[in-house]
């Protein structure tokens, strides 16, 4: 039986559109940083490989099992960095970073010094941000350890609300239209399918990730809750000699077996050797404190509740150390399809309010319709001007790390305020051919760029890493470069109705 | 692109309660739990992370504010239910 409502008053919204708002609202706030994290998380699966394309003349290594010379030489660094009054930690050699490294904080800047691992002789590697710093933007945004986190798990519970309202307004036609798109159908049509075809096709992912991801920082989060405190100041403790690290390292290969050994850390009393994150899908940071004079083992330090099994277990799953690198692919692909999901949300959130603000122009509207070209668009473009500008800056420039990290900022900014130029001009359409005109060439060039920068040392080097750089840049520039067609098409055909992008952007 | 204001007093009330909910799990859980320190409190920080996401939704689904809020506080009884096997049992 149907109930009128009384005369004056509105109808109860449904569930369906009250889940509508929440989805739209909190997604499009949230969404304009996660399209970042998303992106520069899944750059971050292979920030390793990353570092050592931004390091072009790491030479070919194939011995991975450090040596007495090799270990000798960094022990004589870390004493060099302890009296400096830094924080050491050294890094065994492994398959994906086959060098022996020493890296030292100075106050928040990491710098590291390679050693070949079989002569100890050290490697002239350019100083280089690599792919930490789209790892660290990943989980701070470049904004501190405190603030930063606290932020990007702000927007990750915003991420779990978009994903949950976004199912029960899906849920109706979930099934029977799983895996439909219809690229030639009428806009907003295709910006529809290819939300729903992304966010369906890695939905267990899409949940994973932001769930773990404040997980793993939940102490900062709940501060009441926090057991350990990492200290990342300054050493307070006079440092004494260091024993010979050579027996050290072979003893801890016994325990947790050959290429199993991840750092090695150092106080005051002890040298502590940690087992490779990449040994098993669980981060256990098992380790073997040894004393820091005599070099003998002291204590085996293991985690084994199954409380803290399963927060191994979930740490691991998200940083994906464990991870061969058909699985890391499947990584980077699951955090593109997370960066298309909140992409085309972006813009069927634009769509739909573009038809309104063509009667009333509005500052929010050009505001939001420039940051949203700016970060979907920009910060994709700003990642690709980090990897120019690494090959470009000379190699033996001081200040090339902060100039990198810079360039990620500088680049995200200008493409910012282009996209709100843009939006202000009413020709945002043209903004977004722009960028993506932009981003196409970038990252179509990188190959040349690789090539012409990288001859001289090219001769026995391992070209895996290389070619999987440069193939995958390709690809998504020619991605973009086919999106910048589609672009020009609409900007030259004439409007077919108003709901279409073109007219409701010419308007 | 102005959003619906009806909707917004419910957004901010939400979201202002999702984080006291967080904190709530946070530190009544550990005390029904019979485990570590480190253990009880992961065990807690996972279930706040699941409810507060949960408890907004919860809230803007409901059909009025006060269904909302009685569904929220029962969404933190039953994260609490969960852990009664273990306060019975202790941690395995």
């Amino acid at each position: 039986m149907k109930t009128t409502p009384p005369c004056g008053s509105l109808p109860a919204p449904s569930l369906r559109s009250r889940m509508g708002w929440l989805h739209a609202w909190i997604g499009f706030v949230a969404g304009l940083i996660l399209v970042g994290i998303f992106a520069t998380g899944a750059l971050a699966v292979f920030d390793t490989e990353l570092t050592r394309w931004m390091q072009p003349e790491m030479p070919h290594i194939a011995t991975l099992t450090p040596g007495p010379a090799a270990l000798e030489a960094a022990s004589r660094e870390i004493a060099t960095q302890e009296d400096l009054h830094h924080r050491v930690f050294m890094s065994l050699p492994s398959s994906r970073d086959p060098v022996l490294r020493v890296t030292h904080m100075d106050h928040d800047v990491v710098q590291s010094t390679a050693y070949d691992p079989e002569t100890g002789a050290v490697i002239p590697l350019r100083d280089t941000a690599g792919g930490l710093l789209f790892f660290n933007f990943h989980y701070t945004l470049h904004m501190g350890r405190l603030f930063g986190v606290i932020l990007v798990q702000v927007v990750g519970i915003g991420l779990m609300v978009t994903l949950g309202s976004g199912v029960i307004i899906h849920l109706k036609s979930l099934l029977p239209n799983l895996v439909v798109f219809r690229p030639r159908a009428t806009s907003p049509r295709p910006w529809v399918d290819a939300h729903v075809l992304a966010a369906v096709l890695f939905l267990p992912f899409l949940f994973m990730a932001p769930y773990t991801g404040v997980l793993i920082h939940a102490n900062r989060f709940f501060p009441a809750t926090a057991t350990e405190r990492p200290d990342r100041g300054p050493p307070k403790f006079k440092p004494a000699p260091l024993p010979p690290l050579a027996p050290i390292v072979a003893d801890a290969v016994s325990e947790f077996g050959e290429n199993s050994l991840g750092f090695m850390q150092f106080s005051g009393k002890a040298v502590s050797v940690y087992r490779a994150d990449s040994s098993e899908i669980r981060i256990t940071r098992d380790h073997i404190d040894y004393d820091r004079v005599t070099g003998e083992r002291m204590k085996l330090v293991r985690k084994s509740s199954p409380v803290s099994r399963t927060s191994q277990f979930l740490s691991g799953l998200h940083m994906a150390r464990w991870a061969p690198a058909t699985v890391r692919w499947l990584y980077f692909v699951s955090g593109m399809a997370g960066y298309v999901m909140f992409a085309t949300g972006l813009v069927m959130f634009l769509l739909k309010r573009r038809r309104t603000a063509a009667a009333r122009p509005s500052l929010a509207m050009n505001l939001a319709e420039g940051l949203t070209v700016g970060t979907v668009l920009g910060m994709p473009v700003a990642c690709a001007s980090v990897l120019w500008m690494n090959r470009l800056l000379p190699a033996s420039l001081s200040s090339r790390l902060e100039i990198e990290t810079s360039a990620l900022f500088v680049v995200w900014a200008i493409m910012a305020i282009h996209g709100m130029g843009r939006g202000g001009e009413k020709h945002i359409l043209r903004g977004w051919m722009e960028q993506a005109t932009l981003l196409a060439a970038l990252l179509i060039l990188l190959p040349l760029l690789d090539i012409a920068t990288r001859w001289q040392w090219m001769n026995g080097q391992d070209q895996t890493v290389y070619l999987a750089v440069d193939a995958t840049a390709c690809l998504l520039g020619l991605m973009a470069f086919h999106l910048r067609r589609v672009l020009v098409r609409k900007m030259t055909s004439p409007p077919a109705s108003p709901t279409t992008f073109s007219a409701g952007v010419a308007s | 692109m102005s959003a619906q204001p009806r909707f917004i007093p419910r957004l901010l009330i939400a979201l202002a309660l999702a984080y006291p909910v967080g904190l709530a799990i946070t530190t009544l859980l550990p005390r029904l739990f019979h485990g570590s320190p480190p253990d009880a409190f992961f065990v807690a920080q996972a279930e706040a992370i699941g409810a507060m996401p949960i408890v907004i939704l919860t809230l803007f689904a409901a059909r009025t504010l006060i269904r909302g809020l009685l569904a929220g506080a029962a969404v933190i009884v039953a994260v609490l239910l969960v852990t009664l096997p273990f306060a019975a049992l202790g941690a395995p």
